[in-house]
């Protein structure tokens, strides 16, 4: 856990306070994403915690140890940090520059071999890479390294200063879902800075927005901060699509599905019935295995194929897209068996954000 | 008549050696005290960067003074002896190596710093083990251009009574006998090249992490 007990930090005596009065419990853990427009201290509040600044006033708490109580040294090299441009050592090769806290540490050397093979693997890079200099690297690889040494001496922290800002979206993409994966399996305390707002909600499982003056205007999960900003600030700062990337939170199974379902079983003769109860001038067809065959207007003879289909995992951005396309208004939804279990429409979705 | 009189230069090989040998101790050791005084002055001048502008500006003047006018000047201190060419080549060599001292450590990307310190290294490890090997290439290049300009200056004290190669050009010109002179200006392109060469070797083998990029 780290706690910050209104810190502030002002970099010139009489400068406005890049960070004023703040309160705030990191937990355990958890990967906290640190968010706000430039110049609103969450670069700041990082660099604080491994004393690459030091608080103007106020007390960091890590585990009940105020850091100002630990030698500055010993509290880096037990903390990972990751930076936006890498940061690798440039007349160190991959290896070396993953092994260099291990090194700092007076770790064994076989015992730093070993933990450098591990770690080139975890982060999903070749092992020929090791001996290459970091300008041999594309940027994507280069940001894998840096997540790489900071794991090193495995640290229960890891700071993370805008990791992944240099790199192309798709890298940034896929390099974000490997953080996520790679979070499950390590359960670090993570804090991420990014002044990305998307980014911030994908990653996080607490989001602290900053406004400008350091001050913090919210801190929640994602859902909560989508559901209800704070302040003027917040709604702002999340943008005007806030819906939709509250829908991106939600998977299909979230969602209730229209009742009753405009579904119709193999042999049925009355669809009129089915699709009247419902609401609506059409049905889905199911086929004898339970999957999505198609759908048909009442007023036609044959039914039409299927369409997108949407999966229990899918979220209920894509499913409202694929509603968007539909001439219907409607997707089908399918269980993991890929049986149809439901049809979602706009009202299913608004219904999910109430 | 030929150019060269390899008669002479065979009789006079062991002074020429002596010479050579001279040249090479002199530029040697001018460059090893430019870089003894240089190296603590450029670390202060990277930490304070007003002291920067000041000794670039002091040893800017330094180095305007003639070379022949500077060691005569230092001659009622220390004689004609070899103290008084050493000291003035190694002023000649301070400018040029604090210059490259100071502009290579403050080449070290701020990232690159930024994270030895984040890592966990202590500010003297953090110099040694990330700053100056980073810096090497600037500092390399200044050493070389230090050494050859070096060479080049030697010569001049032979006006004093030292000079290594630089005898040969006073002898040379007091005999009106062109073989000396041309012994000692092929020598001393000689030295100053491959001494070039040989440092640009050295750096190349000190840097595999440099290679095949511009510097």
């Amino acid at each position: 856990m780290i706690r910050f007990e209104q810190v502030t930090k002002r970099y010139g005596r009489h400068d406005a306070p890049a960070l004023a009065e703040l309160d705030l419990t990191l937990c355990t853990g958890e990967l906290t994403v640190l968010v706000g427009p430039s110049g609103c201290g969450k670069t700041t509040t990082l660099r604080l915690i491994n004393r690459l600044e030091e608080a103007s006033a106020g007390r960091i708490i890590i585990d009940d140890m105020p850091i100002d109580d630990l030698d500055v040294i010993d509290l880096r090299r037990g903390i990972g940090y990751v930076m936006q441009h890498s940061g690798l050592f440039p007349h160190r090769t991959v290896a070396e520059n993953i092994a260099v806290v291990p090194r700092l540490l007076g770790w064994k050397r076989a015992r730093i071999r070993a933990r450098v093979d591990e770690l080139i693997t975890l982060v999903g890079l070749d092992t020929g890479l090791a001996g290459r200099y970091p300008h041999q690297l594309s940027g994507g690889q280069q940001q894998r390294v840096g997540v790489a040494r900071a794991l090193a001496a495995d640290p229960p922290i890891l700071l993370m200063d805008e990791p992944f800002a240099a790199v192309d979206p798709i890298v940034r993409t896929r390099l974000q879902d490997e953080l996520r994966s790679l979070q499950a399996r390590l359960q670090k305390t993570i804090v991420f800075v990014t002044h990305d707002i998307d980014e911030a909600i994908r990653l996080g499982d607490r989001i602290a927005i900053f406004a400008e003056g350091g001050r913090l205007a919210q801190y929640a999960p994602p859902t909560d901060v989508l559901a209800a900003p704070a302040d003027d600030f917040v709604a702002d700062f999340l943008g005007a699509d806030r819906d939709l990337k509250r829908l991106a939170l939600f998977s299909a199974a979230d969602a209730s599905a229209m009742s009753p379902s405009p579904v119709a079983d193999p042999g049925t003769t009355d669809i009129r019935a089915i699709a009247q109860a419902a609401g609506v001038n059409w049905v889905f067809w199911r086929d004898a295995d339970g999957a999505p065959s198609g759908w048909q207007y009442l007023d036609e003879t044959a039914p039409q194929a299927v369409g997108t289909v949407i999966g229990p995992a899918d979220s209920l951005r894509k499913a409202l897209g694929a509603i968007l396309q539909s001439p219907l208004g409607a997707v089908p939804r399918v269980d993991a068996q890929g049986r149809l279990d439901g049809v979602l429409d706009r009202a299913a979705l608004a219904a999910v954000l109430a | 008549m030929s150019v060269i009189r390899w008669d002479w230069v065979e009789r006079h090989a062991g002074d020429i050696a002596g010479m050579l040998g001279q040249h090479v101790a002199l530029t040697g050791l001018a460059l090893l005290c430019g870089l003894i005084i240089a190296f603590p002055l450029a670390l202060a001048a990277v930490r304070w960067p007003r002291l920067y502008s000041l000794s670039l500006v002091l040893t800017g003047i330094l180095f305007t003074v003639p070379s022949l006018a500077l060691f005569i000047l230092l001659i009622p201190f220390t004689g004609l002896s070899m103290a008084t060419s050493l000291i003035g080549l190694t002023i000649y060599t301070l400018l040029i190596l604090f210059r490259n001292i100071v502009e290579g450590l403050r080449g070290v990307p701020r990232d690159v710093s930024e994270a030895a310190r984040a890592l966990g290294y202590t500010r003297g490890r953090r110099l040694i083990a990330v700053e100056l090997p980073v810096a090497l290439p600037v500092i390399v290049a200044g050493i070389r251009i230090a050494a050859v300009t070096t060479i080049g200056l030697v010569t001049v004290t032979a006006l004093i009574g030292q000079g290594g190669l630089g005898q040969l050009f006073i002898s040379g010109f007091t005999l009106h006998f062109t073989t000396p002179l041309l012994v000692g200006f092929v020598l001393s392109i000689l030295l100053a090249v491959s001494v070039d060469l040989l440092l640009a070797g050295v750096l190349w083998w000190l840097t595999p992490w440099h290679r095949g990029r511009s510097a």
